[in-house]
């Protein structure tokens, strides 16, 4: 009796697996006869879907011989290498991703190789954005938009000339309840500024090498007491970002480092006095330096185990066009990759936030994609919060600096 | 008057208690009837109430479609609810009662997986699923929920020892086959723990983040209300969600409130008092 049913079991799993297996070929030979049929589907963040949507429908109309059928699912840059590689077969045809992920996405065989117009792509861009998308020389991914933090102010309380330096900003006095400048300092993104403006690497001058990180040199030294001595002054406030938006709304907030995806909710609470700006410079060693941020990238990247691989390339490559870009600028104040539109001021200046990021980026150090990054977060936090509640002091900042490097550099398994 | 004293002195701690617990509802459902945007207020008190919130959360559908995915959920809890109930009372009955081989050592086996993280064997439930067809559905979600619910038998199998054998003898000299005792004496005795497989196994699915993001992956139509309310906290949205993402998880605690008053009072009824005579 228990065989029977053990192999009436048996039966039933093996017939499951036949009837899924026959349902997958069945769609393969579908789409192999019928080549002028295309199916795609792209990914982007919840935020972009309406644009995609936008740009995918003027793409469909240039591509007119060709009958798409083009869908649409939400996963934002951030997750697509989580949902990537959890089942590669189940991603995208095209998906966005940020610029750090694609060492991840490379070594798990994510990424085509792009071989489609690649000198194109790689003469539009630029080089830096091309040199983040190249693994080997091979190109793997399409630049969409570069992207990093800058300075938001209000105009009402200081002026352009007192945002290009930090120490006019934190001079001037606005009276009690107002903070001068806020920042999350315990935030790696953020708090990593100061030692890269003091000409701190991290993981080499490639920022490729695991081992390697000197954010505790005499430089690190100095960029740590320069936030030491930031963090100690009444006019500075460690906020993130829901503070900084109800500091700027309830008008006791002057300026504040933040990223574009805050620039509507700002904008709309201070109106006519919305100010953006590159970062300002700060004074170390008698000298003004511009502070350098970290950035990163956002990518178009084309599924490895795409069935229709040379139309999913054109699309990456029309969805990081110039035209797409330009659009990009004036609709959701991303900035552009693309080397005319960098070059072209009347494009650049239409939108505040767009000059103020491009000019940043061009004093910044690309996020690195080597996995050993995840080892930087926890504790650049850790250090953070020490300096803002005062735990690190000039007298113990060295030893702080050398456990911070210390576990950095301890290796990931 | 040394022991209303001492009272006085709990009361004061249990209501000290009590305040401290009850803020962040109180805190979450008045965000909800906010009226300024933003996530974060350096005040306690909305400077203005609102009942539009609720409105947009259900009226504005193109970017969060809230009640699509709010129906979702109904319907895989409802069903998971019925399924896993019907498990787990069935398996501890047939643990309590019936005597067969093995039935030390499946117990103890069901012990042990029950000390395995559920989520650990997620990818392989994935690609399980994906073998079959059927992931990325609500089914695949109600099956998640309920196929593993046989395992947690043991507090209602400790329920059903309690009840005396002598009911059973009775009722199997009647003619009574064991199934008719199951459903005719067992259940209605037990109602508390029915009641109580009922209420966590219809929960799961309103709470459960992991499981739902794993299976649903990219397709937004079938998202479940922790998937969904969780996108709406994504750094883009924040600032003008919050308000909504706040009624949100009000209205999503509606159906197990509901549920909750609905079964509450057979917590609380006598079990088997009376029904042996001495």
């Amino acid at each position: 009796m228990k065989k029977i049913l053990s192999a009436v079991i048996c039966l039933v799993f093996l017939l499951g697996i036949f009837t899924a297996c026959g349902k997958n070929t069945s769609n393969d030979n579908n789409g192999n006869t019928e080549t002028k049929k295309i199916s795609l589907k792209v990914w982007g963040s919840q935020d972009d879907q309406e644009f995609l949507k936008k740009a995918v429908e003027t793409f469909k109309s240039k591509h007119s011989s060709v009958d798409w059928n083009i869908t649409f699912a939400v996963v934002g840059e951030d997750k697509a290498q989580n949902e990537v590689l959890k089942d590669v077969s189940a991603a995208a045809d095209v998906f966005c991703f940020a610029s750090d992920q694609i060492t991840e996405l490379h070594k798990a065989g994510a990424l085509y190789r792009i071989t489609r117009d690649d000198m194109m792509v790689k003469s539009r861009n630029t080089d830096e954005s091309i040199k983040a998308a190249t693994i080997d020389n091979n190109l793997y991914a399409y630049p969409s938009s570069a992207d990093t933090c800058f300075l938001y102010y209000d105009k009402s309380k200081l002026t352009e000339d007192e945002v290009r330096s930090l120490e006019s900003i934190m001079f001037k006095d606005l009276g009690n309840n107002v903070t001068n400048f806020a920042m999350k300092i315990n935030d790696g993104w953020y708090n990593s500024a100061f030692f890269l403006t003091a000409g701190c690497t991290l993981f080499g001058e490639n920022g490729t090498d695991p081992t390697v990180c000197d954010f505790n040199n005499e430089n690190g030294v100095m960029a740590a007491n320069y936030m030491i001595d930031l963090a100690s002054n009444e006019k500075f406030k460690n906020f993130d970002d829901a503070k900084i938006k109800s500091g700027f709304a309830s008008g006791t907030l002057a300026s504040a480092v933040s990223g574009s995806w805050n620039a509507n909710d700002i904008k709309k609470s201070l109106g006519e006095n919305f100010g953006v700006a590159k970062l300002p410079t700060i004074r170390l060693n008698e000298q003004d330096k511009q502070l350098i941020t970290m950035s990163n990238f956002k990518f178009y990247g084309v599924n490895a185990q795409t069935k229709h691989p040379e139309e999913a390339m054109d699309l990456a490559n029309y969805l990081t066009g110039e035209d797409v870009q330009k659009l990009r600028i004036t609709q959701k104040s991303y900035a552009p990759t693309n080397k005319m539109l960098i070059a072209d001021e009347e494009t650049l200046n239409s939108n505040a936030v767009v000059r103020a990021l491009t000019q940043q980026t061009q004093n910044s150090v690309l996020q690195t994609s080597i996995p050993q990054i995840t080892n930087f977060w926890t504790p650049a936090e850790a250090f953070g919060t020490g300096v803002d509640d005062g735990t690190i002091t000039k007298s113990n900042v060295k030893a702080k600096l050398d456990e911070f490097v210390k576990s950095i550099l301890s290796k990931i398994s | 008057m040394r022991k209303s004293r001492g009272n006085a002195i709990v009361y004061i701690i249990l209501s000290v208690l009590g305040i401290i617990w009850v803020l962040p509802i109180l805190w979450v459902i008045m965000t909800s009837f906010r009226q300024e945007a933003g996530s974060f207020t350096p005040y306690f008190f909305p400077k203005g109430f609102t009942f539009q919130n609720y409105i947009n959360l259900f009226a504005e559908n193109t970017t969060f479609n809230f009640s699509r995915w709010f129906s979702n959920t109904l319907i895989v809890s409802v069903f998971s609810c019925v399924l896993s109930t019907f498990y787990v009372l069935s398996v501890s009955y047939t643990m309590s009662r019936l005597r067969f081989r093995m039935r030390k050592k499946m117990m103890n086996i069901a012990l042990v997986l029950g000390m395995f993280p559920g989520f650990m064997s997620m990818i392989a439930v994935y690609y399980v699923l994906k073998l079959f067809g059927i992931s990325q559905s609500l089914l695949a979600l109600i099956l998640v929920y309920s196929s593993g619910a046989g395992l947690g038998f043991y507090v209602a199998k400790g329920f059903f020892d309690t009840i005396p054998k002598s009911l059973d003898e009775a009722a199997m000299l009647d003619g009574a086959s064991k199934g008719m005792i199951f459903r005719r004496i067992t259940l209605p005795m037990s109602k508390p723990i029915a009641i109580y497989t009922v209420v966590t196994s219809f929960m799961a699915p309103w709470v459960d983040y992991i499981f739902a993001s794993v299976i649903m992956g990219d397709s937004y139509e079938n998202y479940t209300v922790a998937l969904g309310l969780f996108s709406m906290l994504e750094k883009e949205f924040i600032h003008s969600y919050y308000t909504r993402f706040a009624a949100g998880a009000v209205i999503v605690s509606i159906p197990i409130a509901i549920l909750f008053v609905l079964t509450q009072r057979f917590y609380v009824q006598g079990i088997t008092g009376g029904s042996v005579k001495g």
